[in-house]
């Protein structure tokens, strides 16, 4: 199953916009994900510095921001979350974990 | 009415998409990722309203709300905050630098433009009424 079907489909805005700058906004969407996605399976098998977490976060910080807008209401609710957790983590173990949960809901799931 | 609108945020899917929703309003929409460079063009040409982000590198959008304030140019401009910060805290501490009004990502869209809507016929309003309350 791809996790982020609707970015692929040609569905309507959420304002019924069908215009080039709506859907540049989409493809860049779809890029912000990938490479979150690459950077996050990237720290997730190692120990994550304050500086990574920090990284992911402002990253997972946009995401929470418009993911809504492409069909993906779920990755924009847990990308809030895993921001807080990111943020929030005093040592490397907690960063990892939430690393993780990144990753997974960037699969398309949930951590709990 | 068309107004002429500046939206500061680094996020380039944001500014795409508020851009496109703006345009589709029937305004002039100008996007900026910087918030020094955002200052820079409003000075030269200041908008009728400005949307800005809170989280963002170098400086916030809060601080460039600050230094809107007390710039003698910048300092009457409305301005609508729109960030992925969801705590009251942080609403506060807009609504403290000058914000005349706060949304959060993700924003409904159909909300964000009657937001502006009101916020700009509340400023013709105001416009409008000041020389009649200098003379009273």
């Amino acid at each position: 199953m791809n996790p982020h079907s609707s970015l692929n489909e040609q569905q309507a805005s959420p304002l019924g916009l069908d215009n080039e700058l709506f859907e540049a906004a989409r493809s860049l969407f779809a890029a912000q994900c990938d490479n979150l996605r690459s950077l996050a399976a990237e720290l997730a098998g190692s120990s994550v510095s304050a500086v990574d977490a920090q990284m992911l976060a402002s990253q997972a910080h946009n995401i929470a921001g418009t993911a809504r807008y492409f069909g993906d209401r779920k990755l924009g609710e847990l990308a809030v979350r895993i921001e807080q957790d990111l943020l929030g983590a005093t040592n490397d173990h907690d960063r990892a974990a939430a690393c993780r949960s990144l990753l997974l809901a960037l699969a398309g799931g949930d951590e709990e | 009415m068309a107004a002429r609108i500046i939206y500061v945020d680094d996020d380039p899917v944001m500014g795409s998409i508020v851009c496109s929703v703006l345009l589709e309003a029937g305004h002039a929409i100008g996007w900026i990722a910087d918030a020094e460079q955002a200052l820079f063009v409003m000075r030269r040409r200041p908008p009728h309203l400005a949307i800005l982000d809170c989280a963002m590198p170098g400086m916030s959008g809060v601080d460039l709300l600050r230094r809107m304030r007390s710039d003698a140019v910048l300092c009457r401009i409305p301005v609508l905050v729109l960030t992925a910060r969801q705590s009251e805290q942080d609403e506060a501490l807009a609504f403290g630098a000058g914000a005349d009004d706060y949304l959060r990502k993700p924003v409904d869209l159909d909300l964000l433009v009657g937001r502006i809507d009101a916020i700009l016929a509340n400023e013709r309003f105001r416009l409008s009424a000041q020389p009649k309350i200098a003379r009273i």
